[in-house]
């Protein structure tokens, strides 16, 4: 027993080591990267009037914001002044950067964590339905909408839900979060997020389903489907209660590596739809050399993506402890 | 390796501390934005204003932008016309042997806070613009002839200058802080350009980033005139293309859209347009001290013999401005139509070219002494109508014979050896604005221009008090400058507006500046019905 | 002892060698039969946009760079043959031209991903198992960074975008899991007789890899690079929608996207349907000719 805890303890500490170099790594390869960028950091600041500033003003500015130093040197100083929680100012708004991220992480998170709890309901249904007719013409079908659907660009798919949806039908807003006043008010919520979340799903939902479906496949072949079938079982018992119980390692293998991608969703979806988030946020401060504002976008993204893939890690060991040394799922 | 393992261990911690931290903080500003905002749901007279995407609220800041207007109030503030007349300041006498201003300021204002307005304010304002070397020198510059700023009593301000200054009563409008919240903040970084206080004829309400929105508040206390509307909500909108959507689908009620968006929205009875006229013209800027310009100086102005502005106008445009010909053609001590020497002509072109020793090579590209006529400008990508006009220019010229390359970039970049970049730029107010941008040495002459019959004029304008005599003036300026130009002037653009039906009140009398900004000089009298 | 003879002989006759008179011919399979479950359409469809992009000079009426100032937002006609945009620029010339960017991109994406996955994979597969690990756990990393916020900021590192560095940013940052799968696939055959002959025979490793190792899982991964070049395609396009792709300036399928949000307000929508069209339809087509490397695995009969 007492060993068995011994065991668990390494894997945690073992994990939160694995995490915090992995952070390390992303916090030196973002920050190096980002700095070696051309283009003036001062300008965030300043922004137009930086034309007018004197080589010697803008070099005052430079010292005065930290962006003179030695590359090393400043990421020395940032990587301390985050152990005291302090993660800079943002170039552009002028005040801490966690104070302009933290009020879009909701945002994100909501939208994300909505969109990406869809998918895999979906997809899981949808592999089902297609497994169970497999090669009829309704698999057939629907393999071939999934995957057309799988190809159009989020974006341009979003432009055209609003086209009809917004600017023709007026069913649904276009953009935000929530409309005025409306912060708190769930319906408004959840009608903002609808065309947002369509285009989410419908980018990512047949890359999982068909994975998810043709995992069912190989499955339908095993053995104990014949045995349950010999017993009595009906189709849809067996597929339900034993086929979906033993691929289930798999979806939630198949959750953990996705979280990269959902999120990456999430970035063109709220540019599409001037939804306030980080992932917007993140491509404006890339765009305009917030680097504090990067780095700490970067950073929560990083976060979010590794404690939920050691989650899903986790998951799967207590269901099948047979999944420590399975690795990551193939194509 | 055990000291690793706990540097580590306190780095997650940290980290997952402070994102933690971070969740609970935005749903805590969210619920207060929720809170705030609900005691109105009532949208009856609020106007939803879909405006551009802001950091910070800060006149020192932001001197060109609408909820800064909105929020302070100067010593003095433009009219209608673009005249300045007394604000905060009830009246001002300036004495011409001493060259000093003296302000007696309005009593019994008070800041949105409560707390009373005096002279003190002022004082630290302009001791802030004049002595703070941390703001941007676009806005201190026009400043430097103050020598000094003192509050000889409560309700008036003395301010000297060092030499008589056509131009710096225009300056007198800059919004004016609260020097109780202030004293002692980095202006740059201060947490009240988040939550301004102002005097002026809105009071800051909420700023909720996360819902995209900063709500005003009319300010009752105003000691002119109460505006008709209650709420403004400025929706916070980095993108034209979602202000027009937001417009259709009934989430905004106000937006100033580009002309071809805003054509999509005339002869609608749901919608009404407004175009006003603003100094905001766009061109080629050429920078002088590059080598190619260096040594060609002489061939900008002809270049503008191969540009079919019209045609610009009418595509780009849509129709919604004019052709440009002076940097101050629509300034009302411009407008020298003398000044307009060239018009579109491809055969003039060639003449003029031919003259000035260029010679069309094989590839259909003019040469001189061994140099190809090809140079390259700088544009920002996000700013769709100068790209849009950079490439139909590039193309233009093309077919003439010129080689103009056209380099699309996030931020200007000054130091990358760029032959130039597309301008725009606006004079709305005082001709003097152009000061700094022409003269040779000047702060805000970037492109490095310099001509002394230029200097000459513009300092002789700067100083001369006679308006009529200064009309004259920057008449000849206009001359003299489109006989050797260093920006090739395209357009002027309109500013069009484009609101709900409800919304009235309007006014296009007044001439708009860069990015059409200025149209809330009468919010005032602005009224909305749905 | 005859009797049963005599009774096997009822049950089986003894035959020469010539019995069978009659072979039956193999039936010679139809084209039809032939042609059965290859991507025919998607190969021609491909085929005629390929050849299309490439004689974009023959088949533009327009030059797809030129302002047309009098025909701005011309619905499609004889003339253009797509309608034109705002600027009056020819959307027909423009897809041709454009498809040379976009299909260029794909292909220069998926080869850069293809060249550094199966290098890192044969290495980090041949190496010992620290080194391997090591390596491994990079690409986790990397990996689960979403792939459009490292492209972003990649592409800010670059000054100027065009068609090499955009591949090159794609390229970059899209190659961690198909190193991982060429590893595993690596892992397997890597002690092989043959492989372990031609390094017992000095083979270099490089030899070894293009020799023994690549030919062997080649057809394993196939499939996968094939579709990193529908992939590539559509990053590019996401990106220029983004503005972190392609300048406005240079033609392709996503600049040409990237305009849609502005044609939705026009209600123009030939702005937005045709580059979109042509860019699903290559896409699909990619994907089909993809799926027909993939090894298809003989499935036994579902026990279902």
């Amino acid at each position: 027993m007492t060993l068995q805890k011994h065991r668990l303890l390494k894997t945690i500490l073992k994990r939160i080591v694995l995490f915090m170099i992995a952070m390390l790594v992303l916090s030196v390869v973002v920050f190096f990267l980002a700095r070696l960028a051309p283009g003036d950091p001062l300008q965030s600041f300043y922004g137009d009037s930086l034309e007018m500033m004197t080589q010697a003003e803008q070099h005052a500015a430079r010292v005065r914001l930290g962006l003179n130093e030695n590359i090393l040197v400043q990421y020395e100083r940032w990587i301390v002044n985050v152990f005291h929680g302090d993660f800079g100012i943002s170039l552009k708004y002028k005040i801490p950067a966690m104070q302009v991220v933290s009020p879009l992480i909701g945002n994100t998170l909501l939208l994300g964590t909505l969109a990406y709890l869809l998918v895999f309901t979906l997809a899981t249904l949808l592999a089902v339905v297609c497994a169970l007719h497999e090669d009829d013409l309704l698999d057939r079908i629907i393999c071939k909408i999934g995957t057309a659907a799988y190809y159009i660009p989020g974006f341009w798919l979003g432009i055209v839900l609003v086209l009809l949806f917004s600017i023709n039908l007026g069913w649904l807003p276009s953009s935000g979060a929530y409309g005025i006043g409306k912060a708190a008010d769930i319906g408004n919520r959840i009608r903002h997020l609808i065309l947002p979340l369509i285009v989410m799903i419908a980018s990512h939902l047949w890359y999982y389903a068909y994975m998810i479906r043709n995992k069912l496949l190989d499955e339908f072949r095993k053995d104990y489907v014949l045995l349950a079938k010999s017993k009595g079982l009906t189709r849809h018992e067996i597929v339900w209660k034993h086929c979906l119980r033993n691929v289930a390692p798999t979806i939630i293998s198949i959750m953990a590596i996705s979280v990269p991608h959902v999120t990456g969703g999430t970035v063109v979806v709220e540019a599409v739809f001037a939804y306030p988030g980080i992932g917007n946020l993140a491509v404006e401060s890339a765009k305009y050399h917030d680097y504090n504002l990067l780095m700490l976008t970067v950073l929560i993204t990083g976060i979010l993506v590794f404690l939920s893939s050691f989650a899903a890690q986790t998951i799967n060991e207590q269901i099948d402890p047979r999944m420590k040394e399975t690795e990551a799922i193939k194509w | 390796m055990k000291k690793y393992l706990t540097f580590f261990f306190a780095l997650v911690l940290c980290v997952s501390l402070c994102a933690c931290g971070s969740q609970s903080t935005g749903t805590q500003s969210s619920s207060v934005a929720s809170s705030s905002a609900s005691a109105g749901d009532d949208l009856s007279n609020t106007l939803i204003y879909a405006g551009e995407s802001e950091s910070t609220i800060n006149p020192l800041l932001n001197n060109h932008e609408e909820l800064p207007d909105l929020i302070f109030s100067g010593l003095m503030k433009y009219d209608g016309n673009g005249q300045p007349v007394p604000e905060l300041a009830e009246s001002y006498e300036y004495d011409e042997a001493t060259h000093t201003y003296t302000f007696h300021l309005r009593q019994n204002v008070k800041w949105h806070d409560g707390e009373d307005f005096n002279a003190d304010d002022v004082v630290y304002t302009y001791k802030e613009l004049t002595a703070d070397d941390t703001l941007s020198a676009s806005i201190t510059s026009n400043y430097e002839d103050i020598t000094s700023i003192t509050a000889p009593d409560e309700y008036t301000v003395v301010i000297a200058l060092s030499q008589y200054n056509a131009a710096i009563i225009d300056y007198f409008t800059m919004g004016i802080l609260p020097q109780h919240l202030l004293e002692g903040e980095d202006v740059n970084t201060t947490a009240f350009n988040q939550a301004p206080v102002g005097t002026g004829r809105y009071k800051f309400v909420s700023w909720d980033t996360a819902g995209g929105m900063i709500t005003l508040e009319r300010n009752t206390d105003y000691y002119g005139k109460v505006p008709n509307i209650e709420r403004i909500v400025y929706k916070t909108v980095s993108d034209e293309t979602t202000k027009a959507t937001m417009l259709q689908s009934g989430e905004a009620d106000l937006a100033w859209l580009n002309a071809n968006y805003a054509s999509t929205f005339e002869g609608n009875d749901a919608y009404k347009c407004w175009g006003f006229t603003t100094a905001d013209y766009r061109g080629a800027s050429m920078d002088m001290s590059s080598d190619f310009w260096q040594a060609n100086a002489d061939s900008i102005g002809v270049l503008n013999y191969a540009l079919d502005k019209q045609s610009i106008v009418n595509s780009v445009l849509n129709g919604q401005g004019c052709t440009a010909y002076s940097p101050i053609q629509l300034n009302p001590l411009g407008t020298n139509t003398d000044a307009d020497i060239y018009s579109y002509d491809l055969d003039k072109f060639a003449a003029e070219m031919k003259k000035l020793g260029w010679v069309k090579g094989d590839d259909g590209i003019y040469e001189r002494n061994g140099q190809k006529f090809h140079f390259t400008i700088q544009t920002r990508e996000y700013e769709e109508e100068r790209v849009d006009i950079a490439n139909i220019m590039s193309s233009m010229l093309k077919q003439a014979g010129v080689d103009m390359e056209v380099d699309l970039v996030t931020k200007f970049d000054w130091n990358a050896g760029y032959d130039g970049f597309l301008a725009g730029y606006a004079t709305q107010f005082d001709p003097d604005m152009i000061y700094s941008q022409f003269v040779t040495g000047a702060s805000g002459n970037t492109m490095h221009y310099s001509n002394a019959e230029i200097d000459r004029l513009l300092a002789e304008g700067r100083h001369t008090e006679d308006v009529a005599k200064r009309q004259e003036i920057y008449c000849e300026f206009e001359k003299v400058y489109a006989e050797a130009p260093g920006i090739l002037l395209v357009a002027y653009l309109d500013g069009n507006y484009v609101g709900i039906s409800g919304v009235d009140g309007l006014d296009t009398a007044r001439v708009l500046g860069h990015h059409s900004v200025g149209v809330m000089w009468n919010v005032e009298d602005w009224t909305i019905t749905r | 002892m005859v009797e049963p003879l005599c009774v096997r002989d009822e049950q089986f006759r003894m035959v020469g060698a010539d019995y069978r008179t009659h072979i039956p011919q193999v039936k010679r399979r139809t084209l039809r039969q032939e042609l059965k479950g290859k991507p025919i359409l998607s190969l021609l469809v491909f085929l005629v946009i390929i050849l299309g992009c490439i004689f974009a000079g023959k088949l533009a009426n327009h030059d797809p760079s030129g302002f047309y100032l009098q025909n701005l937002n011309e619905a499609p006609s004889a003339e253009f043959r797509f309608g034109t945009d705002s600027l009056g620029r020819d959307i027909y010339s423009m897809i041709w031209y454009g498809g040379r960017v976009s299909i260029a991109i794909g292909f220069l994406g998926a080869a850069i991903i293809a060249v550094i996955g199966t290098a890192y994979g044969c290495i980090s597969g041949t190496a010992n198992d620290k080194v391997d690990s090591v390596m491994m756990r990079f690409t986790e990393i990397c990996g689960s960074i979403p792939s459009l916020l490292f492209v972003l900021i990649l592409s800010a590192v670059f000054r100027t975008q065009d068609v090499l560095s955009i591949s090159l940013v794609i390229g970059i940052t899209g190659w961690f899991g198909l190193a991982r799968i060429v590893r595993s696939e690596v892992r397997q055959i890597r002690n092989s007789e043959y492989v372990l002959y031609a390094r017992c025979c000095n083979g270099g490793f490089f030899y070894v890899m293009a020799h023994h190792l690549v030919p062997n899982f080649i057809s394993a991964v196939m499939f996968i690079i094939v579709s990193f070049i529908s992939s590539c395609m559509t990053t590019e396009s996401t990106l220029s929608f983004l503005g972190l792709g392609l300048p406005v300036t240079v033609i392709s399928w996503g600049s040409m996207l990237s305009l849609a949000n502005k044609a939705l307000i026009m209600n123009t929508w030939w702005v937005i349907i045709f580059p979109g069209l042509f860019l699903v339809v290559t896409l699909m087509c990619i994907t089909n000719i993809g799926s027909f490397f993939r090894k298809e695995v003989n499935r036994k009969h579902s026990n279902l």
